[in-house]
């Protein structure tokens, strides 16, 4: 058997799916409705990102955290965050309402 | 979905650590306050615990959303290597942290502040000589002076949280 010394990472479609949504939500923000993204934010201290989205569906939480960290790194222009970012989280409404997290 | 099959299908990971972190604080504070010291000093040396793994897999260049597991494991072989004389305590020991997050900075080129370095020393010290993860099958009572010196280290340490890994 061969030996291989590099891996091709395979991103699936739902994250890039998602993804690409997410990112084109955080550019044009809708006026209602999901993902709803929620920046607090705490200076001095970095932000907390809460991106609350029931389409994450079965999605890990290190799948979602990614996701918002990958849209988060590649914002340009207004969109951009200059303040670093210690927390991203992803969560379905159900979760949202568990932790009380509710934007005002 | 239980709360067990979420923690087992969530493994942790970095922001998980500070999120916990603040969890563990504010209810180790609601212990100390309502007499039940040697609890809340068993929950308050675990919030040193996760903010200084957290500093140290920061500055190796890990992302928030990183899972901890393989870090941790790989700090404890790096531990053996550079710190040998330092227990590793399965993961528990706050010196062997210290001296993780000191050292690295340091031989990243990036130590920490002189004076921010000392005084984390210090309350990671006065915190050693009063946690450690045995507590947990461990009646106890400690002394309110005990209680003290948890308290404000662990006090400390929260409020510079993120000058550690700057």
């Amino acid at each position: 058997m061969p030996i291989k010394h590099q891996l091709r990472r395979t991103i699936s479609p739902t994250v890039t799916e998602l993804t690409r949504r997410l990112h084109e939500e955080w550019n044009r923000p809708k006026s209602d409705g999901q993902p709803l993204i929620v920046i607090l934010n705490k200076k001095p201290d970095p932000h907390h990102i809460y991106v609350i989205w029931d389409e994450w569906g079965d999605l890990s939480q290190q799948q979602r955290s990614e996701i918002i960290l990958d849209v988060v790194e590649n914002l340009a222009g207004e969109s951009r965050l200059t303040w670093p970012v210690s927390v991203a989280l992803g969560l379905t409404s159900e979760e949202a309402e568990r932790m009380g997290i509710e934007p005002d | 979905m239980p709360l067990r099959h979420r923690i087992k299908t969530n493994p942790e990971t970095l922001q998980d650590l500070e999120l916990a972190s603040e969890q563990a604080y504010w209810a180790g504070i609601e212990l100390l306050v309502s007499g039940y010291s040697a609890s809340g000093i068993y929950l308050l040396g675990f919030v040193a615990e996760m903010l200084l793994k957290r500093a140290c897999f920061l500055i190796d260049g890990a992302r928030i959303s990183d899972g901890i597991f393989a870090m941790l494991r790989s700090t404890r072989t790096w531990g053996r290597q550079h710190i040998p004389t330092i227990p590793f305590e399965n993961f528990h020991n706050l010196d062997f942290w210290l001296n993780v997050l000191i050292i690295k900075r340091r031989n990243q080129n990036r130590p920490l502040p002189l004076q921010l370095e000392v005084a984390l020393s210090l309350h990671v010290k006065n915190l050693y000589e009063n946690w450690i993860v045995d507590m947990r099958y461990k009646p106890e009572w400690p002394l309110s002076e005990e209680e003290q010196s948890v308290y404000d280290a662990i006090t400390w340490i929260r409020a510079h949280r993120y000058e550690f890994d700057q």
